[in-house]
């Protein structure tokens, strides 16, 4: 005789379905309402319009250059992390979860303080003839800096669970550093960079703190889906329709980036 | 130095290893091995055989010592060459093949850190996998292959690194008997077909013997007794070694013509024996059990140095099942008794009941002991 499995619901007290419904209620009722709002006779025209299709440009390549340069940085910093030593891993993961728990604004007027005109790069770069805030430049630095600690702590984490035994394995069998990182590290913790790549995206995407005080709010320059929506539903340029509209194709990219990424999980035994 | 270079022209391995943990633990082992040769490290867990294994690795650093893989030199205190570039391959209990790698590219893994050209690194990487049995199966991944195959797998790519040396850590502790055996049989045939020189960790009397040229028997991170298999298994310097070749080993002394263990309660008559420390070496199966009677109390105390037959009163501390009956194991001293069905049925055997042990003269076999362990 078997013993028979705990039931799979558990041993919940029923009465927390009650705040369970509320929350999950307080996530979706919102986006409903956003949808109900839309007015579907004027969406194309609201969406076609110029400084929309400028905003949601801008975004998908302010958003994707971000994305990539935490690619490129975060990648080996989450490496970095994940084989320090406890004492140091916990020093570097704190700081890199700084900016995940600031205020973007607060991320913003730093920015701008190191890149303005008297800051200390920025000063050193007005030598140069080159000027960062208010420009595309400084959007992507804006993203980049919310998004980073995403991909890295996801990263970080995916890589400290799978750890070394394979990347002694490998070495035993005769490969060297770059080898093993490229084709056993970092395959190993694909379902972690791809976890962290949407999320950084995601996060880049819907960057507005940072951006409006380090970028400003130029449209076509710096002024990306998020200011255009705040602009929009602010009634100066394009109407509230627009904001609707806008905030709708937002929402939808979001879904189709969570599906995308349900859809495909790299490494999953099928 | 010439002495050096001479010696390790006939050596492929030759190793001097202390290895110290945090936490108090020491490994200081010595191993060598001529080329082709296959040696055996015995232990109980715990004993520094992994930490060994280890340090001819590369993972471990040394803190004294040496480690010489023919002709150079690739550990010192002062020295690390890191484990890619020793020429020596490790396969351990758990096969560790890279999950979203395919088995042949597993192998085939192996064969391109050695440069070896995409193309011809496939194509023999195939021809490895047909060697260990695994024909066809190649484009599977890793998951969809049983434990055996998997260390198969593991096997071919261990290999295919074409290493010096085989550092094997208890490559079949975690298959099932039957995979067990066939893997032992394969283990063996490539090891020898490529001829490299191959330590193999284990606590298996049967791999031991069935793999290995010589063996060294390692506890509490020093090496307590060497030689051939036979050598040890027939001659075991401890308790564990005892208990892996399956026999029954109570220390003592022979002094005046009679040999006694160390509690005095078991003596046997040895009139051509010379004097010294020896222990006592029998199987469980030569060992008779009969209930302890009131006579028997009498008869035991009265005895003496028998000629014949030893024989003492003991103390059951534990039964376990065997495959032909019970392994009852007895204390003071520790003595394991193996009993058949029908006895067991017959009489109750009661842990911590008394019972009466005897062992026929013939059956006994007294192995000296060095002042060190050791036999001597």
């Amino acid at each position: 005789m078997t013993p028979r499995a705990a039931p799979r619901e558990g041993f919940l007290p029923p009465l927390l379905a009650v705040p369970a419904v509320l929350g999950l209620a307080l996530l979706v009722i919102p986006l409903t309402a956003l949808v109900g709002r839309v007015e579907w006779s004027t969406l194309w025209s609201d969406i076609s319009s110029q400084e929309a299709v400028a905003a949601l440009l801008l975004s998908l390549q302010t958003g994707l250059l971000a994305t990539a340069c935490c690619v490129v940085l975060g990648i080996p910093l989450a490496l970095v992390i994940a084989r320090a030593g406890d004492r140091l891993a916990g020093v570097l993961r704190a700081i890199v979860t700084v900016p995940l728990v600031l205020p973007p604004m607060v991320g913003g007027v730093a920015l701008l303080y190191l890149f303005g005109r008297s800051g200390p790069v920025g000063a050193a770069l007005a030598q140069w003839g080159v000027s960062l805030p208010f420009t595309t430049g400084a959007v992507v630095i804006a993203q980049t800096f919310v998004a980073l600690p995403f991909l890295v702590l996801a990263l970080e984490g995916a890589l400290r669970t799978s750890g070394t035994r394979y990347e002694t394995v490998a070495a035993t069998l005769g490969a060297g550093r770059w080898r093993i990182l490229w084709r056993v590290t970092l395959p190993l913790a694909l379902p972690g960079i791809v976890a962290g790549v949407v999320l950084a995206f995601a996060r880049a995407i819907g960057e507005f703190g940072a951006t409006a005080l380090f970028a400003g709010n130029a449209p076509g320059i710096t002024q990306t889906m998020p200011l255009a929506i705040y602009t929009a539903f602010n009634g100066s340029g394009v109407g509230q329709g627009t904001a609707v509209a806008l905030s709708l194709l937002l929402l939808l990219t979001a879904v189709a980036v969570l599906l995308l990424v349900r859809g495909w999980r790299p490494g999953a035994t099928r | 130095m010439t002495d050096a270079a001479a010696s390790a022209t006939r050596t492929a391995l030759d190793a001097q290893v202390r290895v110290e943990r945090a936490g108090g633990f020491v490994l200081d082992a010595a191993v060598s091995a001529s080329p082709g040769e296959t040696i055996a490290v015995l232990g109980p867990s715990g004993a520094g055989k992994s930490t060994l294994l280890g340090a001819l690795a590369g993972l471990d650093r040394l803190s004294a010592g040496h480690v010489r893989i023919g002709d150079r030199l690739v550990s010192s205190p002062e020295l690390h060459v890191p484990p890619a570039r020793r020429g020596v391959a490790l396969l351990g209990q758990d096969p560790l093949l890279f999950p979203h790698l395919s088995a042949r590219d597993n192998v085939a893994f192996a064969l391109r850190s050695r440069g070896v050209s995409r193309a011809d690194a496939r194509r023999r990487a195939e021809d490895w996998l047909s060697r260990v049995g695994l024909s066809g199966l190649g484009m599977r991944r890793p998951a969809d292959l049983s434990g055996g195959q998997q260390q198969r797998a593991a096997l071919a790519r261990a290999l295919a690194a074409a290493p010096q040396v085989v550092l094997l850590d208890e490559p079949l502790t975690g298959l099932d008997v039957e995979t067990a055996s066939e893997m032992r049989g394969v283990l063996r045939d490539q090891v020898r077909a490529v001829g490299a020189t191959t330590i193999v960790v284990t606590h298996a009397a049967v791999d031991a013997a069935a793999l290995a040229d010589r063996v060294i028997v390692v506890e509490d991170g020093t090496v307590v007794q060497s030689g051939t298999v036979a050598e040890v298994l027939r001659a075991p310097a401890t308790r564990f070694v005892a208990a892996v070749a399956g026999l029954d080993r109570v220390p003592g002394i022979v002094s005046a013509g009679a040999w006694r263990d160390e509690t005095g309660m078991l003596q046997l008559a040895v009139p051509a024996v010379a004097d010294g420390r020896a222990s006592a070496v029998f199987r469980p199966g030569a060992v008779r059990l009969r209930p302890m009677g009131r006579e028997d109390v009498r008869a035991l105390a009265a005895d003496g140095a028998a000629e014949r037959e030893m024989a003492w009163a003991a103390r059951i501390a534990r039964v376990e099942p065997s495959p032909f009956g019970a392994l009852v194991q007895t204390t003071a001293p520790d003595v394991a008794v193996e009993v058949d069905v029908e006895v067991l049925a017959d009489r109750g055997l009661d842990v911590g009941g008394e019972v009466r042990l005897s062992v026929q003269a013939s059956s006994i076999r007294l192995v000296p002991m060095s002042a060190d362990g050791a036999p001597g």
